[in-house]
C-alpha cells in the first residue's frame, strides 16, 4: 500500500533529488517484461554469508531483546525509506525481528540444556526438549524467509517463480498438446462428473482462444485392479462427455503407475504438456489460460496452481481448508519466488520433457509428485500461480483428515529418507545439482511433518516436571526467559500472524495440532522403515465415531488436569508457575480440538438424519475461501454524532454511576477504625516466655499442663526479618491474655549494619518495619511489643552505647518506629522500653509520652547476690511513674533458693498495683533452648520451683490492678 | 484395456457449478480509510520517525547505574535553589561561580522532576529532551533533504552511543542540547520566509547556551546554517516554487541571527553579575588545561561519532553530486556543498576544542551536540545506500548492516559509558545506617552522590570531599591540602569517612595512615564497586568517638 503524504509543503530545500516528498515512487519494472538489474552470484553469497555471519555473531554474543527492537524498528524505517509499503514493509521488519531474536533464544537456550540432574537426568527430556524448540524456531524462521517481499508483490493473481525471457528465447506456449490426466480409483460418477464437465469447460474456453491448440481429457481408471465396481459407470460417463478412458490391468505404482500408464497409452509424450486432476479436483473456465502462459519460458519445467476446498460448510473440510491455505496462500509463493516450490499432485500443468528427463513419474514414493519435483527442480524451473484455478472435496470427517495426514507425512518424511543425499551433499560431478535456496526449501518441507513428535514432547516436558521434577532446563532465571523467550515467543506469534491475517485462521494451527497423533505414528513408521501403502482420501463419511481419533488428546488433557492439580496442592517457585503456563497452553490447544471433534460429531449426525429423510445427502454448491485480495470491504454509514437530548441523558446518567461507584464517597460513610491497645489488666498475667531468638513457645502448653496454670500471656522474641505469628497470638488470646512480643533487629542472631540505632532511625529498616506493622495492625488485638530492649547494654543487637551508638539515637530509633506503626494506624500496641536497668535509665529511655509500659528484666545466676524483687520494682516504677510494669524473670540456683525468690517476688508484685505482667523466662539469658546449659534455668527443673509458682500464680489472681 | 477416443467436438456444453459470488465493488479497507484522513497521513509520514523514537526509549531505558557525580550536585543544588526561590533559604554555597551551566535554569528544572518522580523523573525529562531532539534532527533533515534522509539521520542519532548515554543523564546537556536542535530547526525551518522570523531561533539558542556554556561552542553553525540555507526565501507567486536570496540577503540573514544573540547573551550577563561571568570563565571558556593525550582524546571521540562522521562526510560528497546533477547553478552547488559541510564540519568541532584543552572530561556528552548537526547530511549518506524507492534487498541489508553496526556499537558503548562511575546502592544504604542529623561531619571522595541520595538526612555543610578541605586546628592553626586531612583524621573531626581510591587515590594515600593503624576509626564495612576501570572497594570507617 502506497500512503504518502499529499501535501506539496514542505519540500526539500535543496529540491530535485529526492522525490519522496513530492508524490509517489517511479513505477517499479514489470519483473517479467523487462530483465533484472544484474547481480552477479558474488553478491548473492555474499548476503547468504552475510545472514549466517550476522546468525553467528547473534548466538555468540547473545544480544538479548534490544537487537529485535533495534531489528525490527530499523527494517520498519529503512525499508519505508526504501520503498516497501504495507504488508511488505510489515514482513521485512516481521523476518528481521523473528530472525535475530530465534537465533537468540536458541543460543541461550543451548546454555540452559539440563545435563544433569535427579532422579533421572536431564538429558532425557532437555536435549528432546531443545530439538523440538529448535524445529520449531527453525521453521518459524523458515516461514518468515519465505515471506521476504519478492516482486511481483502480493496481488490476486500472479505469477511466482517466473522471470524475464529475452524475446529471442521465448516459445509460443499455445502450441504445446496438452494431455490432461483424471486418475480415480472407487470415486464413481457423482464424484468425477463435475471434474470432467470442469475440465471440459476450461478446454472449451481454452481452445475458444487457440482454436489450433489441442487438449486430450483422459481419465485413468484404477477400479479393475483395486477390484471396484465402478468402471461401468465411469466409462458410460467418459463417453457422455467426450473423454479418453483408460482402465489399467495390471496394477503397480499407485497413482503414479496408473498416469505412467496412461501416458504411454494415449502417446502423451514429446514437446507436450501434461495436466493431472485429482477425480474432485473442478477446475475452473480459466485453468489452461492462465497456466499454458507460463511455459513461454523453455526451462519452465511445470506450474503449479493452489488446491482449495469448496466443501468449507463440513466442519472438517473448513478446517482443513484453512491448514491448506496456509500452505498454498503463504508457503507456496514464497517457495516458488526462490524457485523452490514443488508439485502438490493436482491442478497443474508439466512438460512431459521434464517429467520424461526423470524417467516418468516416481512410483517408489506415495508422495510421487514431490519426489519428481526434487529430482527435476536442479534442471528445470518452477511456477507457482496464485489465483484460485480449481477447487476440491476437501476431508468429509476427521478419519479421512488424518488418513490424508498419515499420507502425506509419510510420503514427505520417506523423501527426506530416500533424497538425503540430493538434499544435503554437493551433486556428484557433472550432474547440476539444487539451488542452496532449493536445498533449504526442501528442507523445510521434508522436515515440516516431524512436527508430530514436537509436539508430543512439548506436551511431555511440562507434565514430567510438575509430576517428577525432571526439567528439560536448568539455570535459567525468569529474567532469562523475559529477556530471551519472551521477545521470541511474542514475535513469533505476531509475525505468524500478521503473515496469516485474512489468508487462513487459528483453525490451521488447531488442525495442525490436532494431527499430531497421526503425524507421530507416520513418523515411527517411517523411522522403522514401513513406508505404507498409497490410501486414498475416503470421499464417503466413514462410520466410526470421530472420538475415536480424540484418544491421545483426552489422555494429554487428562496428565495436564492431574499436573494441575498437583500445582495448585504443592505450588513451587517460578519455574513451575512457567511449566502451568504450557499446561495451560496445551489444554487450550487440545480444547480447541476437542471442539473439531464434536463438530464433527454433529456432522455426522445431521448427515445421517438427512439421510433417512431424504435417502440422499442434498447437494452443496462448493465456494471455495475467498481470494484476501479480493476482499469486499462495505463502507460502515458515517456514525452522528448522538443529538443533544440523547448526549445530555448519557451524561446525567453517566455522571450518577460515577457518583455511585465512586469509592471515596463509600469510605466516607464509614468511620475509621480505631485499635485498642493493652489496658492494665485486673489482675497482673502470669506466663513464660525466652529472651533466646526466636522462640517460637511450642512447649507453653506442656507447661501450662505441669503447672497446671493457665497462662494471660506468652512472651516471644522475634527477628525483623521474621513475620508475626497470628496464630500464636490468637492462642494467647484466647484466654483473655495480651501476647508480648519482643522485636530485635539482628539477622539470625547477628548484628549488622542495619542494626544500628542509626539505620534504624535513618529509614534502613523501614520496609521490614512497616510490614511487622501492617502484620500487627491487621491481627487488631492488643499486643505487648517491645523493641529496642537492653538498648542501654553494650551487648544488644541495638545498643545505644556500642557499636558506634550513643544513647541519644536512641529515642530517634524508638520514636521512628512508633511514627512508622502510626502510620499503619497499629493502635493496639502497648510500647514496652525494656532496658537493662529501669531503675537508673534517664539517660537512654525514650521521652514517657512515648512509652505505654516498661519492663523490668531479673536473670539470677547462682553464686551471685539475687536482686531484691520489690527494690527493682519499686525503682522503676520511681522512674517511669504511671506505666506498667512488665516482669521478665529467670532463676538458675538451688531449688529451695529459687522457690524462695519466686515467693519473694509474689510478694513484691503482690504489693503493688501497677504490674500487667509477670513471665518467667525459660532459659534465662542462655541462647539454646534445648542445650544442657538452659536446663537449670527452666521451670519446670524441680518439684520445689514448680510448687512456688503455682503459688505465685494464685497470689497474683489475687491482685487487684488499680 | 479399453481406449475409447471420442471427437472432440462432439461434447456437450457444460457450466461450472462453482463459482464465486456475484462480484462488488470491492472498497477501501479500514486501513486504507484511516490513511486517507488528515490524522492517518499524517502519522503515516511520520511512522518511521515514531519507530525510531520507541526504539531510542527503549535502548535508553535499559541504562540503569545509582546516580553520577554530576546528577548528584545539580539536583541536589537544584533543590536548593528552589527553596531559595520559594523560602529564601540558606544555600551554604554559590554554585554560579563553578558550574558550568546557570544554576537557576536546568538545576531547578531537574530537582523539580526529582522531586515529584525521584532520579528517575529526572533522567525521563533527560529522555524526553532527546526525544525533542530527535524530532529536530529529523524535521531538520526533513527540510533540507526530504523525508527518506530524515528517517534515516533520525535513527542514525537515535541510536548514537552519546544520544543514549545523554537520555539517560539528568544533568544540563540534554536540555541544552535541545534547545540547539530546535533552535536550528528554527532556522531551517523558516528559510523560505521573511528574514526576521530567523530571530525566533535566538532565544532557544540563548537558553541553550545558559543552560550550559559549552553549547556556545555550536552557535556559529546555526548561525551559518541560517546564512546558507537563506539563500532560498520564499516563493514565486506563479509557481510556488522557491525563490533565491543573494548571497549578502542571506549573510543579512545570518547576521541577524548572530547580532541578536550576541546582544541577548550581553544584556544577560550584565543582569546576572560577575559570578557567572567567573562560572563561564572557570569552566569553560578558560578552562584549565588537562593531561589527556591527543591519542587518547581522538580514539575516545572516534569510538563515539566516527561512524556519524563519515556517514555525514560521504553525505556531503552525494549531495554534491546530486546537486551537480539536478542542474543547479554553481553558486547554488556551491551553497549546498557548504551547507552539508558546516553541518558535517561540526562534529570535529567538540573533539577539537578538547583537544585543545588536553582533556577528556565530558567529551561523551559533547560528541553528541556535533551529531545532531552532523546526523542530516549522514543520512543523506544513508538514504543514497538505501536508494529510495528502489526496493532493493541487497541495499536493504546494506543498510541494516550499517545500521544494526552502529546500533550494536552504540548499545555497548552506552553501557559503557553508563557503568563509567561506580554503582553507589550499597555505600549509601551502608552510610545511611551511620548517619546522624546535623552533628556529624562526612569526608566522602566523591561526596556529591552520597550527599544527594542522604539529602533527607543531612545538612550540607555536614559533608566534606577529598578534592579541597581547610582545616583550623583546636590551636587555631588553619591548615590546608594533605596536612588539613591528616591533623583532621588525627583529630577525629570527622565521624565517618569513606574513601575509594577512586580520582584522588594520590590523596587518599597519603591520608588514610591513621585510619589503616585504626588510630581513632573502626572500618565498618568495605563495599565493593566495579566501573569501566575494574572492581574496586569503597571503605567506610567509623569515628570512635561517635
Amino acid at each position: 500500500m502506497t500512503v504518502l503524504e499529499d501535501r506539496a509543503r514542505p519540500r526539500p530545500l535543496l529540491s530535485g533529488h529526492l522525490d519522496m516528498d513530492t508524490g509517489t515512487f517511479a513505477k517499479l519494472p514489470d519483473p517479467i517484461a523487462a530483465p533484472p538489474p544484474e547481480v552477479g552470484a558474488w553478491s548473492r553469497w555474499l548476503g547468504r554469508i552475510g545472514l549466517a555471519a550476522a546468525a553467528v555473531v547473534i548466538a555468540i554474543e547473545r544480544p538479548g531483546p534490544w537487537l529485535p527492537a533495534a531489528a525490527f524498528a530499523f527494517g520498519l524505517g529503512l525499508a519505508w525509506v526504501a520503498g516497501w509499503r504495507g504488508r511488505q514493509l510489515r514482513n521485512i521488519a516481521f523476518f528481521l525481528a523473528v530472525f535475530t531474536s530465534g537465533v537468540n533464544y536458541l543460543s541461550w537456550r543451548f546454555t540452559v540444556v539440563a545435563i544433569g540432574g535427579h532422579p533421572l537426568p536431564g538429558w532425557i527430556i532437555g536435549i528432546p526438549l531443545y530439538l523440538a524448540e529448535m524445529h520449531a524456531a527453525i521453521h518459524t524462521m523458515g516461514l518468515h524467509i519465505g515471506l521476504w517481499p519478492r516482486n511481483p508483490p502480493a496481488e490476486p493473481e500472479a505469477y511466482y517463480g517466473r522471470r524475464y525471457v529475452p524475446p529471442e528465447l521465448r516459445v509460443d506456449p499455445f502450441r504445446y498438446p496438452i494431455y490432461v490426466f483424471v486418475p480415480t480409483v472407487d470415486e464413481g460418477e457423482e464424484v468425477l462428473r463435475p471434474t470432467l464437465t470442469g475440465i471440459m469447460a476450461a478446454r472449451d474456453a481454452y481452445l475458444e482462444q487457440h482454436p489450433y491448440s489441442e487438449i486430450t481429457v483422459v481419465v485413468c481408471d484404477d477400479g479393475f485392479v483395486a477390484k471396484k465396481d465402478t468402471v461401468p459407470e465411469i466409462a458410460a460417463l467418459c463417453e457422455s462427455l467426450g473423454v479418453i478412458h483408460v482402465v489399467r490391468e495390471v496394477g503397480g505404482g499407485a497413482k503414479a503407475g496408473n498416469i505412467n500408464h496412461a501416458r504411454g497409452a494415449v502417446g502423451a509424450d514429446g514437446d507436450v504438456l501434461l495436466g493431472i486432476f485429482d477425480a474432485d479436483q473442478i477446475p475452473r473456465r480459466d485453468f489452461f489460460l492462465k497456466l499454458v502462459v507460463g511455459f513461454d519460458d523453455p526451462d519452465v519445467g511445470w506450474v503449479q496452481s493452489g488446491q482449495f476446498y469448496g466443501n468449507r460448510t463440513n466442519p472438517v473440510a473448513r478446517w482443513a481448508d484453512d491448514q491448506q491455505s496456509l500452505f498454498y496462500r503463504l508457503l507456496c509463493p514464497g517457495k516458488a519466488a526462490h524457485n523452490s516450490s514443488f508439485i502438490c499432485g493436482t491442478n497443474f500443468l508439466m512438460r512431459a520433457k521434464a517429467i520424461d528427463s526423470i524417467g516418468g513419474i516416481p512410483t517408489g514414493s506415495i508422495t510421487e509428485d514431490f519426489a519428481a519435483s526434487i529430482r527435476m527442480a536442479a534442471d528445470w524451473r518452477a511456477i507457482y500461480f496464485t489465483g484460485i484455478l480449481a477447487v476440491g472435496l476437501g476431508p468429509l470427517d476427521l478419519g479421512s483428515f488424518f488418513k490424508q495426514q498419515d499420507r502425506w507425512a509419510r510420503g514427505t518424511l520417506n523423501i527426506m529418507w530416500d533424497h538425503w543425499r540430493d538434499l544435503l551433499l554437493p551433486a556428484p560431478k557433472g550432474r547440476k545439482g539444487l539451488s542452496a535456496q532449493q536445498r533449504a526449501h526442501y528442507l523445510l518441507a521434508t522436515t515440516h511433518y516431524w512436527c508430530g513428535v514436537r509436539d508430543l514432547i512439548f506436551c511431555i516436558a511440562p507434565v514430567l516436571f510438575v509430576l517428577t521434577g525432571i526439567s528439560g532446563v536448568r539455570g535459567a532465571t525468569a529474567t532469562d526467559f523475559l529477556m530471551y523467550f519472551v521477545p521470541y515467543f511474542a514475535l513469533s506469534i505476531a509475525g505468524f500472524w500478521h503473515a496469516a491475517w485474512d489468508i487462513t485462521s487459528w483453525r490451521c494451527i488447531i488442525a495442525n495440532y490436532g494431527s499430531f497423533p497421526v503425524l507421530l505414528q507416520a513418523a515411527f513408521r517411517v523411522v522403522i522403515g514401513r513406508k505404507g501403502d498409497f490410501t486414498l482420501t475416503p470421499k464417503k463419511r466413514s462410520t466410526l465415531s470421530p472420538w475415536r481419533t480424540a484418544q491421545l488428546h483426552l489422555i494429554v488433557v487428562g496428565f495436564c488436569l492431574i499436573s494441575f492439580v498437583k500445582l495448585l496442592i504443592r505450588p513451587g517457585g517460578a519455574a513451575y508457575w512457567l511449566a502451568g503456563f504450557w499446561l495451560l497452553y496445551l489444554c487450550l490447544m487440545s480444547g480447541m480440538h476437542m471442539i473439531l471433534v464434536m463438530l464433527d460429531s454433529r456432522q455426522g449426525r445431521r448427515e445421517r438424519r438427512e439421510k433417512a429423510l431424504f435417502g440422499t445427502l442434498p447437494a452443496q454448491p462448493l465456494i471455495p475461501r475467498p481470494d484476501p485480495h479480493q476482499r469486499r470491504h462495505r463502507r460502515r454509514p458515517v456514525r452522528r454524532l448522538p443529538k443533544p437530548r440523547t448526549a445530555f441523558a448519557g451524561v446525567v446518567v453517566g455522571g450518577a454511576m460515577l457518583l455511585v461507584l465512586d469509592t471515596s464517597t463509600m469510605q466516607a460513610q464509614s468511620a475509621p477504625l480505631h485499635l485498642a491497645n493493652a489496658a492494665l489488666p485486673l489482675h497482673p498475667y502470669v506466663g513464660v516466655g525466652a529472651l533466646a531468638t526466636p522462640y517460637a513457645g511450642t512447649g507453653v502448653v506442656q507447661i501450662e499442663k505441669t503447672l497446671g496454670v493457665t497462662f494471660g500471656t506468652t512472651a516471644r522474641t522475634q527477628e525483623i526479618a521474621d513475620a508475626f505469628d497470628v496464630a500464636w497470638a490468637d492462642s494467647v488470646a484466647t484466654h483473655g491474655g495480651v501476647p508480648w512480643l519482643t522485636l530485635v533487629f539482628s539477622q539470625n542472631g547477628k548484628t549488622s549494619l542495619d542494626s544500628s540505632l542509626t539505620a534504624i532511625a535513618n529509614g534502613s529498616d523501614d520496609d521490614a518495619i512497616s510490614r511487622w506493622a501492617q502484620e500487627i495492625a491487621a491481627y487488631g488485638k492488643p499486643v505487648y511489643l517491645t523493641v529496642l530492649p537492653q538498648a542501654d547494654r553494650n551487648y544488644a543487637a541495638s545498643s545505644g552505647v556500642a557499636n558506634g551508638g550513643i544513647p541519644q539515637d536512641i529515642s530517634r530509633a524508638w520514636a521512628h518506629i512508633r511514627a512508622l506503626f502510626a502510620a499503619a494506624d497499629a493502635g493496639n500496641v502497648s510500647w514496652v522500653w525494656t532496658p537493662g536497668d529501669p531503675g537508673a535509665d534517664a539517660a537512654y529511655a525514650p521521652p514517657a509520652s512515648q512509652v505505654d509500659a516498661v519492663a523490668l528484666t531479673m536473670a539470677e545466676f547462682p553464686k551471685t547476690t539475687w536482686a531484691d524483687p520489690t527494690t527493682a520494682l519499686d525503682a522503676a516504677a520511681a522512674e517511669h511513674p504511671g506505666k506498667q510494669l512488665l516482669l521478665q524473670v529467670a532463676v538458675d540456683g538451688t531449688p529451695t533458693q529459687r522457690a524462695a525468690w519466686l515467693e519473694e517476688l509474689a510478694m513484691a508484685v503482690s504489693l503493688r498495683s501497677d504490674v500487667a505482667a509477670v513471665v518467667y523466662q525459660e532459659a534465662g539469658p542462655v541462647d539454646d533452648l534445648s542445650g544442657k546449659d538452659a536446663l537449670p534455668w527452666a521451670l519446670t527443673a524441680d518439684p520445689q520451683t514448680v510448687a512456688a509458682f503455682q503459688k505465685l500464680s494464685a497470689q497474683l489472681a489475687t491482685v487487684i490492678n488499680r | 484395456m479399453t481406449a475409447t477416443v471420442p471427437a472432440a467436438s462432439t461434447a456437450p456444453a457444460v457450466t461450472v457449478i462453482h463459482t464465486l459470488d456475484p462480484a462488488e465493488l470491492a472498497g477501501p479497507n479500514p486501513w486504507q480509510r484511516f490513511t486517507e484522513t488528515r490524522f492517518g497521513r499524517w502519522l503515516i509520514a511520520r511512522i518511521a520517525l515514531i519507530a525510531v523514537l520507541a526504539l531510542q526509549i527503549a535502548l535508553a531505558l535499559r541504562l540503569h547505574n545509582t546516580a553520577f557525580e554530576d546528577e548528584g550536585l545539580y539536583l541536589y543544588a537544584g533543590h536548593h535553589e528552589i527553596a531559595w526561590l520559594l523560602h529564601h533559604t540558606n544555600t551554604y554555597d554559590n554554585y554560579a561561580t563553578y558550574f558550568s551551566g546557570a544554576p537557576f535554569l536546568y538545576p531547578v528544572l531537574g530537582a523539580a522532576m526529582d522531586g515529584l518522580f525521584g532520579l528517575e523523573g529526572a533522567r525521563a525529562l533527560s529522555l524526553v529532551f532527546m526525544l525533542g531532539a530527535t524530532c529536530c534532527v529529523w524535521g531538520v533533515a526533513r527540510r533540507l533533504y526530504g523525508r527518506p534522509a530524515a528517517a534515516c539521520a533520525a535513527a542514525l542519532f537515535a541510536v548514537a552511543a552519546p544520544t543514549l548515554f545523554l537520555s539517560r543523564l539528568a544533568t544540563y546537556d540534554p536540555m541544552s542540547l535541545f534547545l540547539l536542535a530546535f533552535s536550528l530547526w528554527i532556522v531551517v525551518a523558516t528559510a523560505r520566509r521573511w528574514a526576521l522570523l530567523v530571530l525566533l531561533a535566538v532565544p532557544p539558542a540563548v537558553l541553550a547556551v545558559g543552560t550550559k556554556y559549552a553549547g556556545l561552542l555550536f552557535v556559529p553553525t546555526i548561525a551559518l546554517v541560517a546564512v546558507f540555507a537563506g539563500r532560498y526565501g520564499g516563493r514565486e507567486r506563479e509557481t510556488g516554487e522557491a525563490r533565491r536570496r543573494g548571497w549578502l540577503a542571506a549573510i543579512g540573514r545570518g547576521l541577524l541571527f548572530s547580532g541578536a544573540f550576541g546582544g541577548l547573551v550581553y544584556g544577560w550577563l550584565k543582569l546576572l553579575g560577575p559570578a557567572y561571568v567567573t562560572g563561564i570563565t572557570s569552566t569553560t571558556t578558560n578552562r584549565a588545561s588537562g593531561g589527556d593525550s591527543l591519542g587518547y582524546i581522538l580514539t575516545l571521540a572516534a569510538e563515539l561519532g566516527a561512524g556519524v562522521a563519515v556517514l555525514a562526510f560521504a553525505g556531503v560528497w552525494v549531495d554534491a553530486r546530486l546537486a551537480r546533477s539536478d542542474g543547479g547553478s554553481r553558486g547554488e552547488v556551491v551553497s549546498r556543498l557548504l551547507l552539508s559541510l558546516v553541518l558535517a564540519g561540526t562534529v570535529l568541532l567538540a573533539p577539537a576544542y578538547q583537544v585543545h584543552l588536553h582533556t577528556a572530561t565530558s567529551l561523551q556528552k559533547h560528541v553528541g551536540f556535533g551529531l545532531v548537526f552532523a546526523a542530516p547530511v549522514a543520512g543523506v549518506a544513508l538514504a543514497a545506500l538505501l536508494r529510495v524507492g528502489g526496493r532493493d534487498p541487497r541495499r536493504l541489508g546494506a543498510g541494516l548492516l550499517v545500521c544494526l553496526g552502529l546500533t550494536w556499537g552504540a548499545i555497548t558503548q552506552s553501557a559503557q559509558l553508563y557503568d563509567g562511575w561506580p554503582n553507589s546502592a550499597q555505600m549509601v544504604a551502608d552510610l545511611k545506617t551511620q548517619i546522624r542529623p546535623v552533628t556529624d561531619r562526612i569526608l566522602v571522595e566523591e561526596d556529591e552522590v552520597p550527599r544527594y541520595y542522604l539529602s533527607d538526612l543531612t545538612q550540607p555543610y555536614q559533608w566534606y570531599s577529598t578534592f579541597s578541605f581547610t582545616y583550623t586546628t583546636k590551636q587555631g592553626k588553619v591548615l590546608t591540602g594533605v596536612p588539613a586531612y591528616q591533623q583532621a583524621l588525627a583529630d577525629q573531626y570527622f565521624a565517618l569517612v569513606v574513601l575509594r581510591f577512586g580520582p584522588t587515590a594520590a590523596l587518599d594515600n597519603e591520608i588514610d595512615a591513621p585510619l589503616m593503624a585504626k588510630k581513632g576509626y573502626t572500618l565498618i564495612a568495605k563495599v565493593p564497586d566495579s566501573d569501566e576501570y575494574g572492581t574496586g572497594y569503597y571503605y567506610i570507617w567509623r569515628s570512635d568517638n561517635s
